[in-house]
């Protein structure tokens, strides 16, 4: 439960923090239980406004890829709160915070985790499916952003038979094709060589960056940091800087 | 999702084609031997079902099986007319013969011998002839399976001489009659000349066959003749019953055949289970991320499940169409016929194919339930 003061703060920033993309305030999260339980995130506090790309940074097993799960709403905060485009995570059904990631959230791995056994243009349209739409109806739509993308003439085919960098593209357009609101970016230059990985992130600054959109990008592949508008660094699971000016990290 | 989940599972062909067949053997299994079983029970009481005429079938107490009869005295078929609600009663004589093919080979064969007058006891389907001309001396019919073994290939013809344990016997007619229990080759002939192939001494009367007077049920009727006689009298149905429990509990047709049903049904689910699982296990990073991406815990079962019922539907098809495709192909031999597939039994191993898929759909469900969609940020 969140102290009086705490409330106070929240109730004085609401509107603020209603306007931000996402908003985290003291957030901890553990994992196992007795001798075993880890620490992983301490009292996290960070606020990400729309419109650019923001990078969190740091070494592996700093905690980078556990924030990004909380905000994304994949795993529940130990402590702390969690505001996502002004909703508060912890106050959903569980029915309704899947309903809330399949709108709002769109996911760019760095496996690109495709579906093996669909082609590029219904991997595409998967999150429309997931909405309800017929899988005809969302295939038309994904073919409009893979041809976005530069990916119109592979729409048939299959995972196996595209390079890396074709895969992460199939993957930017399933991750933009219901215009989400917030892009999760989890290493996507990590299993791309150098060339693929800069278009790839070229691309995401052209298509998937706008004033509407919060894209956050986990990293620690050097190559791709200028492209950057604010970068938050982790380490051992506290926010370390807050480097770039738009950035409004609290620690 | 209903397509995508589909696609999934045409995608991985291997294991599809492996649940199928899993799913089809088991079904195969289950049908073709509970349906040969069937078919054995029914051959039990094939004498029996030929004769529908008599309601009452009287013989020696201590009578067993078809092939264990202790014959009766003929005086005794004037004791059972004697008894009250009976409105006739025939003899009927049944016993083993040889009989030398026009090959000289030597082949068993059942000899039944009917009331001379009215002839009651022969099949009333007849092929070629009819009941009238084994009024003739020496005159026997033969059963239509029969005579394919005795003159295989050749086209059907009367007037051909026999050697019925080493007596003449002349074929007068074909008649078609349920197949037997023992599958052996069917004469029948009158009961005078039946004891003349045989000579079995006194006691020469299988049965009396019994039809009761209108009014009177033959369960009655057959408990006045014990009764009066002291002989074993049952009504058709009960002799049927008791047949077919003869070779429920004296012999290992039904251990043996329920043993493969079962393995049928244990392959079937172990095939099944272990390959769906291995679909769900291997597909499981993609249920992750359908999770991750907002598919409800309710729609991604609801996926496994399609898949399995898919899979398991077709499997049955093909399983039952199998099944069906051996009785058809089987029956044409004289030595299965009487085998079928009861619509029964088909409905019933769909509800075990069912089974079969729900448990293994469950099973891998419970993995399907556990994952973390946050299992999709690690490379």
């Amino acid at each position: 439960m969140l102290s009086e003061d705490t409330q106070n703060q929240e109730g004085s920033s609401g509107a603020e923090e209603r306007a931000l993309a996402v908003s985290c305030r003291g957030v901890s999260r553990d994992f196992g239980v007795g001798p075993t339980q880890t620490r992983v995130l301490h009292g996290i506090d960070l606020d990400i406004a729309f419109g650019g790309q923001t990078f969190l940074v740091g070494p592996s097993g700093c905690g980078k890829t556990t924030l990004v799960s909380l905000i994304a709403g994949l795993l529940i905060p130990t402590t702390g709160r969690i505001r996502v485009l002004g909703k508060d995570l912890q106050s959903l059904s569980p029915a309704s915070l899947v309903e809330f990631r399949a709108r709002n959230i769109g996911f760019i791995f760095q496996q690109f985790n495709l579906i093996p056994a669909l082609n590029a243009v219904e991997n595409a349209a998967v999150p429309l499916v997931v909405q309800g739409r017929s899988l005809s109806a969302a295939v038309k739509l994904a073919a409009i952003v893979l041809d976005r993308l530069g990916m119109g003439n592979y729409l048939t085919y299959f995972p196996w038979q595209l390079s890396g960098g074709q895969q992460q593209r199939v993957a930017i357009a399933r991750s933009l094709v219901h215009n989400p609101r917030i892009i999760i970016c989890d290493e996507p230059t990590a299993a791309l060589d150098a060339k693929s990985g800069l278009a790839v992130m070229a691309l995401m600054t052209e298509l998937a960056a706008s004033p509407e959109r919060a894209v956050i990008v986990v990293t620690h592949d050097t190559r791709i940091f200028s492209y950057a508008d604010r970068t938050i660094s982790l380490m051992d699971g506290r926010i370390e800087t807050s480097p770039s000016s738009d950035g409004q990290a609290h620690s | 999702m209903w397509q995508i989940a589909l696609i999934m599972l045409f995608y991985d062909r291997v294991k599809y084609l492996g649940l199928i067949l899993g799913v089809s053997i088991s079904i195969l299994l289950i049908n073709q031997q509970v349906g040969v079983f069937l078919g054995l029970l029914l051959k039990a009481g094939a004498i029996i079902r030929d004769i529908p005429e008599a309601g009452i079938w009287v013989m020696d107490p201590g009578l067993k099986n078809m092939d264990t009869i202790f014959a009766m005295r003929d005086t005794e078929l004037g004791r059972v007319r004697g008894v009250a609600g009976v409105e006739w009663a025939v003899p009927y004589f049944k016993s083993n013969a040889t009989i030398r093919t026009p090959y000289g080979n030597l082949e068993s064969s059942a000899l039944f011998g009917v009331d001379d007058n009215s002839l009651i006891g022969i099949p009333s389907n007849f092929v070629m002839g009819s009941a009238e001309a084994l009024r003739q001396p020496e005159a026997v019919a033969i059963g239509r399976d029969g005579y394919d073994r005795i003159w295989p290939g050749q086209p059907l013809q009367l007037g051909q001489i026999l050697e019925l344990n080493d007596h003449r016997a002349v074929l007068r007619a074909i008649v078609v009659d349920s197949p037997k229990f023992t599958n052996t080759v069917s004469f029948y002939t009158r009961y005078s000349q039946a004891l003349s192939y045989t000579n079995n001494g006194r006691r020469q009367m299988s049965f009396i066959l019994v039809k009761s007077r209108s009014g009177t049920s033959d369960r009655e009727v057959a408990q006045q003749i014990a009764k009066a006689t002291g002989l074993l009298a049952l009504t058709s149905s009960e002799f049927s019953w008791k047949m077919i429990l003869f070779v429920f509990l004296h012999t290992g047709i039904p251990v043996s055949i329920g043993t493969v049903i079962l393995l049928g049904v244990l392959v079937g689910f172990c095939i099944v289970g272990l390959l769906f699982n291995l679909f769900v296990v291997e597909n499981l990073r993609h249920f992750a991320v359908l999770k991750a991406i907002g598919t409800t815990n309710r729609r991604l079962l609801g996926m496994v499940m399609l898949q399995a019922s898919v899979a398991g539907a077709v499997g049955y098809g093909i399983g039952l169409g199998l099944a069906a495709l051996f009785f058809e192909c089987a029956t044409r031999s004289p030595n299965f016929r009487g085998f079928y597939l009861p619509w029964q039994v088909a409905l019933a191993s769909g509800v075990i194919a069912a089974g079969i898929i729900l448990l293994s759909a469950l099973w891998a469900m419970r993995r399907v339930l556990r994952v973390e969609p946050g299992i999709v940020f690690r490379g």
